[in-house]
């Protein structure tokens, strides 16, 4: 789903801040964005799924999207947000350190990921936006939440 | 006409009503002279006819009209039930069932009927011959005493009422002229009847009745205990009945076949005394039953349970709001909403239970056929039909059942031979019991066949690989027969299509585990073996301890705790570098919360240790933990597709405080 959006004209992102590196998602893939709130850890779980939240009475795991993609921890700040996010039935909040803004960038401003192209990280990321002086990352959600290579239980 | 929307009506109603034609053609094949069973049949049937036909489905309308004219010769006693007519009849019921779930699948039906028609034609053709003579009798004797003919049956069933000192009244009844629904008002007057005795005859037949085929008269013979006046004040009480007349019915003497009615009646002694009376109440239960009821989806349900589930958890931050600023108002208005919301939630509960003989049901044609076709002799008998569990519970059970029926069949039933030989009653039994026991419901399948030899278990097990000698050698007999949950295992030396393909027991085991329950066996040598299945009443609400480990809440569903002690952390003892305590006389051992769950440790020792004594069957563990909180309702949730397969961490649930707590599967700690 995500390469077609990409590929069809002009599509709107959501953009965020991880560290000092910013990244965007579709628009259409989110559902909302909350505060931080209090996490349940659960154990056995892989270390990049912090817990679970309540949303309104359902119970929704949270993913820490800087240990998914190997970034360095910094202390959160009253920023931090969680964005909600739903890929194929499956909904998931996203823990990112500030939510920027929502902006339009013509899919021929995007690049392949394959730039970065030997990170570990390449495999979640869906390709790079240029955008004046700035460089979006953008996030290949079905990888990050992991379906079809579901957490093992330990 | 757009015939669609009726569509999963008329599905679900042909399959109730194959289902009645299952267990009512079996209950025949008992008793071949049981007039209220066929009479049932002949409903069912009749039914489906009428339904089919509406919707357009001709072959299934064509069949059942074919079967029907062979009940009607039952019914009328024209033929008499042999086994070839009753394999004839279950062939018809399964080929309707194949052609309504055709239906259901929308796939082009290929199904051929003809043979099955040709072989129904035939049945009626080869016994009208002697249906007429039979006819012939009853004339000769009728006329002269009452203008209605009775067959021999009809006439048995009237002589031994009058035995049990009922009487036989022919009642006319007279339709007020204008009545609309004829057919509707014969219709109560038949179920009027039915409530005060038994009807055994109608002039014109029933289904002529149905079809409104009758002026504004009709007549009734009914075996009651009652009197003429009461018959006309039942029918009386009826609207649009212009008149009643109940006339004691005049058996006539009988001289020249005197004979053969005696051998009739004594045979008929033998069968109806108990089915009159039965049947007739019986008859007014299952209109009781129908009566009341309504139809509603299942996602609705779920709906109205998830909202009930809300309401559950807003009811107790309430609670909690109104305990931190101490307001003594809000509380006690909170407590009145706790007995509502208490009611609600267990209404709701109740609306989603079904009992298990829904399930039972078909079990008793699959131990007939499978029987049959093992050339064994079994009686099934089942117990607790009544038994209620939730709807996504009886949904999920039928296979682990069936998986279990046929192993009983096929494993433990011997042969009559074998059972001969054994000094055993040829013929085996198989019983299938439900019962309540506490918040579960026990479902029992139990055999009196051969049972399961542990020494033959463990050769296989250890054949197989699954286990060592060593351990083998080491294993008591409980152990042993455990063995037949692993995975891969079959104990059927030969591989039958009924079972022993070796899925069988690790599919059942897994199965129950899914739906919270448990499967436990125990076996003699000789005398039978017993599979005991343990599931939840319901799946989504439960009482719960909340506990603490470090600052985590964890909840541990009430049912699996026996209780909660307190204990100096001296008290532990270890075994073989594994702590257990000894709590009246039982060695148990110990499970640290904070370990299994990864929780860093506390650098503070506690001199004082809180344990939880949990239980799954007979397996007890004690698990430690920092602090017990207090006994609530939860309201389980899924941790979602994600998440699942956790080991230990069978849910979550939400607090009153709006944060989420773990809810700890049990079995998996123990």
């Amino acid at each position: 789903m995500s390469e077609q959006t990409y590929s069809s004209g002009e599509i709107q992102l959501v953009v965020f801040k991880l560290g000092l590196e910013e990244y965007g998602v579709n628009i259409l893939q989110v559902q909302e964005i909350k505060r931080i709130t209090e996490i349940t850890r659960v154990p056995h779980t892989p270390e990049y799924i912090k817990g679970v939240i309540n949303l309104r009475g359902s119970v929704l795991p949270v993913i820490d999207l800087k240990i998914r993609l190997n970034l360095p921890q910094q202390v959160s700040t009253e920023d931090g947000r969680i964005i909600i996010v739903k890929v194929k039935e499956i909904s998931v909040g996203m823990m990112v350190d500030a939510v920027s803004e929502v902006m339009t960038i013509n899919e021929e401003n995007i690049d392949s990921p394959n730039v970065v192209a030997g990170s570990v990280a390449a495999n979640y990321l869906s390709g790079v936006g240029k955008l004046d002086n700035r460089l979006l990352i953008l996030l290949n959600l079905e990888t990050i939440i992991g379906i079809g290579q579901e957490p093992k239980p330990v | 006409m757009d015939l669609n929307q009726y569509m999963g009506m008329f599905l679900e109603e042909s399959r109730e009503h194959l289902q009645t034609l299952n267990s009512c053609v079996l209950e025949l094949e008992n008793a071949p002279d049981n007039l209220s069973v066929l009479g049932e049949i002949f409903r069912s049937a009749h039914t489906i006819k009428g339904m089919s036909a509406t919707m357009g489905f001709t072959t299934i309308a064509e069949l059942t009209h074919e079967m029907e004219n062979i009940l009607d010769m039952l019914r009328k006693s024209q033929l008499h039930a042999n086994a070839d007519i009753i394999d004839t009849i279950f062939k018809c019921v399964d080929t309707l069932e194949q052609l309504v779930e055709s239906v259901a699948t929308n796939s082009e039906s290929v199904i051929d009927c003809k043979p099955l028609i040709g072989k129904l034609k035939a049945l009626a053709k080869s016994e009208s011959i002697q249906a007429s003579v039979v006819e012939g009798k009853t004339e000769n004797i009728g006329p002269q005493y009452s203008n209605i003919e009775f067959s021999e049956t009809e006439i048995a069933v009237i002589k031994n009422a009058q035995d049990q000192g009922m009487q036989a009244y022919e009642v006319h009844i007279y339709l007020r002229e204008g009545c609309l629904l004829k057919s509707a008002r014969s219709y109560m007057v038949m179920n009027a009847l039915d409530e005060i005795g038994e009807v055994i005859k109608t002039i014109p037949q029933v289904e002529d009745l149905e079809k409104e085929k009758f002026d504004l008269s009709f007549q009734a013979i009914i075996v009651t205990g009652c009197d003429g006046d009461k018959i006309q004040q039942t029918v009386l009480s009826i609207s649009e009945i212009e008149r009643a007349v109940a006339v004691l019915c005049v058996l006539p003497e009988v001289t020249v076949v005197q004979e053969k009615l005696e051998v009739i009646k004594t045979e008929a002694l033998a069968v109806v005394p108990g089915n009159a009376a039965a049947t007739v109440s019986s008859a007014v239960d299952k209109k009781n039953k129908s009566g009341q009821s309504v139809r509603v989806d299942i996602d609705k349900l779920d709906a109205l349970l998830n909202l009930v589930g809300e309401l559950v958890i807003n009811k107790t931050r309430l609670e909690q709001i109104g305990l931190t600023h101490k307001l003594v108002d809000l509380v006690e208005t909170i407590e009145q909403m706790d007995r509502v919301t208490t009611d609600l939630q267990s209404v709701v509960m109740k609306v989603r239970m079904v009992s298990v003989g829904q399930v039972f049901n078909r079990f008793p044609r699959m131990v007939r056929d499978l029987s049959h076709g093992l050339g064994k002799e079994i009686n099934l008998i089942i117990q607790g039909e009544e038994t209620e569990l939730d709807r996504t519970v009886i949904d999920e059970i039928g296979d682990p059942l069936v998986h279990l029926l046929r192993n009983s069949i096929d494993h433990g039933i011997e042969t009559p031979e074998e059972r001969q030989a054994q000094g055993k009653n040829p013929i085996g039994e198989v019983r299938l019991i439900a019962r309540y026991e506490g918040n579960n419901v026990i479902i029992m399948v139990e055999d009196d066949g051969k049972g399961i030899n542990p020494e033959v278990i463990k050769g296989i097990a250890v054949k197989k690989g699954l286990i060592t000698q060593a351990d083998a050698d080491k294993m008591d007999t409980n152990e042993a027969v455990k063995m037949v949950f692993l995975p891969g295992f079959s104990t059927a030396e030969v591989v039958t299509d009924v079972s022993g393909r070796g899925v069988g027991m690790d599919a059942v085991k897994n199965k129950i585990e899914s739906l919270g329950g448990m499967v436990d066996v125990e076996t003699k040598i000789n005398e039978g073996s017993k599979f005991k299945i343990r599931l939840p009443l319901t799946l989504a609400i439960i009482q719960a301890l909340l506990v603490n480990v470090s600052d985590e809440i964890y909840a541990i569903p009430l049912g699996s705790i026996d209780s909660t002690i307190n204990i100096k952390s001296s008290d532990l003892k270890t075994v073989q570098n594994k702590e257990v305590i000894l709590l009246r006389g039982q060695i148990i051992p110990i499970v640290r919360l904070a370990n299994v769950l990864n929780i860093p440790e506390t650098t503070q020792q506690q001199d004082e240790l809180f344990i939880v004594i949990v239980h799954i069957g007979n397996l007890k563990a004690g698990v430690i933990v920092d602090n017990l909180i207090g006994q609530q309702e939860i309201v389980i949730k899924s941790l979602g597709k994600l998440l699942a397969g956790i080991k230990v961490i069978a849910g979550a649930t939400i607090l009153g405080n709006g944060q989420v707590a773990l809810i700890l599967d049990i079995a998996s700690l123990i």
